[in-house]
This record gives C-alpha cells, sequence and structure tokens, in this order.
C-alpha cells in the first residue's frame, strides 16, 4: 500500500485511533461478554481486523466497524460454545473481592452481567453503549421489535435486582 | 413496561463502571496481523487461480501449489521497517503546536466569555477579524505585538464608556487585554495551547470534525484541544476551561490577509486615559 513513508503514517494513525478508542472497545466487549480475558480478545480481533482496511475505513467511520467486528466476533464465539455456557439460577460468587471501590463496582458489574443471556447483553450492548433506539436494536440484531422491548425490560429488571450491583450501586452512589 | 429512571441508571452504570486496568496492548503485533490479513485478503484471487491452474495439471501438482500459495511465507515478505513508538498526548500536542506554528494561516472563531464572540483570520505575522458582543461588531486588527479594535463591541465591559467618548471613533490599543492576544499571530495562537504550569495532557475521546477524525488532548483544569488524527495533527477545536470553544478551519487555505497597524494618531490607548 503505497510507500513506505505513506504506509508510516497510516500506522500511525492506526496507532492513535487503537489507543484512544481501546478503553470504549473494551467497554463494549466486556458487556457483551462479561468476561474480561474474552474481551482483550475480542478487542485485539477487532482492532487487527481494523488495520487490516484501515486505507479504507479511516476516512469513514472505523470506531463503528471496529464495534461490529466485536459483535459479530462474539456471536460467531458464541455459535462455537453454544452448549458449553448455561445460565445459572444463581450468579456464581467471586473468588475474592476487593474493597477497593472501582473493582468492587467492576465486580458487581460484571456478575450482573453473567446474570443476563447471550442475547440480552448483545440488546443492552446496543441499547446502553451505542444508543441504539429499540427499532435500530431490532433491525441490527435482525429480531422483532417487540423482542427488543421484551428483553430490554427483562434484563434491566435482572441489572436491578441483581443484589451484587445494589450493593455496588449503594456503597458509589 | 421499564421506567425511564431505569433506564438511565443502567446506561450510566454500564457507561461509568470502572474498567480496572487495561493490560498493555501490542499494538506492533496487532499491525502485524493486520498486515498479513490484509496481504492474504489480496492474495486470494492469485490463490483461487492457482488452484484452478494445478488441478488442471495434476491432482499431486495442485495440492504442492496451492498449499505454498496460502502459507504467509509464499506472499512477498515485507522487509523490516523501523517501528514508531506508540503516540503520546504530549507527542500530539507537541505536533499540534508546530504545526501551528509553521502553518501559514487559519481562521478561528474563538468565544472569549462575556458573549464576546472573535471571527478572525490568522497568519504568521498578523490577524484580521471582527469582534462581535451584544449585537455590536468591531474591527479587529493584530500587526506585530500590537492589537487594535474599532468600536464598541467591548463597551461597557473592557473599556468604559467614557473611554468610547474619548476615543472619539479611533482605534482602541487593546494589547493590554490577555484575552485578545492569544490571536495576534500563530505563534501566539500555538503559545496558548500550553499556558504556563499546565499538567501533562492525555488522550480523550475521538469525534468526527468537519469530515475528519479528531483526537481530544486533555490538560485537566486548563483545555482540551481536539486535533486531527491525521499527521500533522491540526488543532480542530479548543475547549478551555470554563467551557468556552475556539474552532479552527481553513488550515493553509485562508484568504490571504495584509492588515496595516492604524496611524498612530488614529489610536487611543485606554490603559493610559
Amino acid at each position: 500500500v503505497g510507500t513506505w513513508s505513506q504506509r508510516r503514517d497510516l500506522d500511525e494513525e492506526f496507532r492513535l485511533f487503537a489507543t484512544a478508542q481501546r478503553p470504549g472497545l473494551y467497554r463494549v466487549a466486556l458487556v457483551l461478554t462479561a468476561d474480561p480475558g474474552v474481551a482483550e480478545d475480542l478487542v485485539q480481533t477487532a482492532l487487527m481486523r481494523t488495520h487490516a482496511r484501515w486505507p479504507r475505513l479511516r476516512e469513514q467511520d472505523p470506531g463503528g466497524y471496529a464495534r461490529r467486528v466485536i459483535a459479530n466476533a462474539n456471536v460467531d464465539r458464541w455459535r462455537r460454545s453454544r452448549g458449553r455456557e448455561r445460565l445459572t439460577a444463581q450468579v456464581p460468587e467471586a473468588h475474592s473481592v476487593d474493597l477497593a471501590s472501582g473493582v468492587a463496582e467492576r465486580d458487581a458489574v460484571l456478575r450482573a452481567l453473567r446474570s443476563l443471556s447471550a442475547q440480552e447483553r448483545r440488546v443492552v450492548a446496543l441499547r446502553f453503549l451505542d444508543d441504539f433506539s429499540e427499532a435500530d436494536t431490532a433491525r441490527a440484531l435482525g429480531i422483532p421489535l417487540g423482542t427488543v422491548k421484551s428483553v430490554t425490560h427483562r434484563a434491566i429488571a435482572k441489572l436491578r435486582e441483581n443484589r451484587h450491583l445494589d450493593g455496588a450501586t449503594e456503597a458509589n452512589p | 413496561m421499564t421506567d425511564e429512571p431505569d433506564l438511565k441508571q443502567s446506561r450510566a452504570l454500564l457507561h461509568e463502571f470502572d474498567l480496572g486496568p487495561l493490560a498493555p496492548l501490542d499494538l506492533d503485533a496487532v499491525i502485524r496481523r493486520g498486515r498479513r490479513r490484509r496481504r492474504n485478503r489480496a492474495a486470494g484471487p492469485w490463490v483461487a487461480g492457482a488452484a484452478a491452474v494445478a488441478i488442471l495439471a495434476g491432482a499431486g501438482v495442485a495440492t504442492g501449489h496451492l498449499g505454498r500459495s496460502t502459507t504467509p511465507s509464499s506472499v512477498p515478505s515485507v522487509s523490516p521497517t523501523p517501528t514508531p513508538a506508540p503516540p503520546t498526548a504530549a507527542g500530539l500536542l507537541a505536533a499540534a503546536t508546530t504545526a501551528t506554528m509553521t502553518a501559514t494561516g487559519v481562521h478561528v472563531t474563538a468565544d472569549l466569555g462575556g458573549g464576546a464572540i472573535l471571527d478572525v483570520v490568522v497568519t504568521q505575522t498578523s490577524a484580521q477579524g471582527t469582534l462581535a458582543r451584544g449585537g455590536k461588531t468591531s474591527a479587529y486588527v493584530a500587526v506585530g505585538d500590537a492589537v487594535y479594535i474599532k468600536g464598541d463591541a467591548l463597551g461597557g465591559s473592557v473599556v468604559q464608556d467614557s473611554q468610547i467618548a474619548a476615543a472619539r471613533g479611533r482605534w482602541f490599543l487593546m494589547t493590554a487585554y490577555a484575552p485578545l492576544n492569544d490571536f495576534r499571530n500563530l505563534r501566539a495562537l500555538a503559545a496558548s495551547f500550553t499556558p504556563n504550569a499546565a499538567p501533562a495532557p492525555g488522550m480523550g475521546e475521538m469525534r468526527d470534525i468537519d469530515g475528519s477524525t479528531a483526537v481530544a488532548l486533555v490538560q485537566t483544569n486548563v483545555n482540551t484541544i481536539f486535533v486531527a488524527l491525521a499527521a500533522p495533527h491540526l488543532p480542530a477545536l479548543l475547549y478551555d476551561n470554563a467551557g468556552a470553544g475556539w474552532a479552527f478551519s481553513g488550515w493553509n487555505a485562508t484568504a490571504p490577509i495584509a492588515p496595516v497597524a492604524p496611524d498612530p494618531a488614529d489610536v487611543y490607548d485606554p490603559s493610559k486615559g
């Protein structure tokens, strides 16, 4: 792609993009997976694929593309592991609880997210992190509008009723 | 159904919960893998073509061709190139400052506070435009280190009514009024990005500004400057500590200006009277 200096400039741009966007992408991936390790892998995959298309994407919406890669890669991952992931009545206890407020809050949020189904997490990510409308969420996920409404309602009820999250939000208003 | 406060609370929680420390990201590895993926995608049709030819030639040969074609080693290797260090906010701010000082001109629209809006073209040695406030507009000229305005846009605040009367329509020498000094020339403009005792900048959000992607450089409690993602990282927007904004446009493409300093006889210095 072009001369070495052109490629170097493109790479520098991409480094800027990746450095600035990584926390936001990680947040999306974390909400989708509730698993920090998997979320990191999804972000790296998204950045790698974004870099592969950077010469064309750089003047479009590279952040949006990276988010779509995360969402699609997570669906692929979920399909591959379907049958191995099971919802449980009881949210698993954390191995250790750090009393530092940020860690406690993160722990509570992750446990609350783990209580959601994969579909509920996808809807929550689009509705709350990407600020999609219900109609846009339905289009993006290819599900009926009514399903988006009911899934959103159910997910929020789960988040609200999660005792771990209640404790965290009370501790960190 | 779900009520609005729950939606807001959930949205705020998911947007703001502490992500914790992020593991170091090996951007060099990401870029290497991205390049490899790009090359493999580009090589796709060649691979298919080679396979078709090989199938015609014979199954044994086909296997060999296809196998070699899909291995990275069959793709012309990229010669090792020095890898630039990851960009830092401080590095970007320095680049933006240098780019500003070496530009030929820029159009700036700046909120100076108190309802005063400055609309100027700033070049290497001068500036020219208008200063508007409360429905009044004054001409603005900067030549060398001196700043002049003509009109009563700053009347009742920076300039007293009695001084306006005393000026009798002459230019006001405004060099003692600090907010205008940042717009004398590009060097002064660049210097205003990093005032004394400004903290080290941090990288903030990215935003599309006038069709280009810009990244925020945050100097806590001082200002936030959005600079272009693409080199040479020219500033696009600046918010000061009070939230007032300066918008930059037309870098190196502004209409030429050639302001002339007013005749001393046509200048009134309010700081002396």
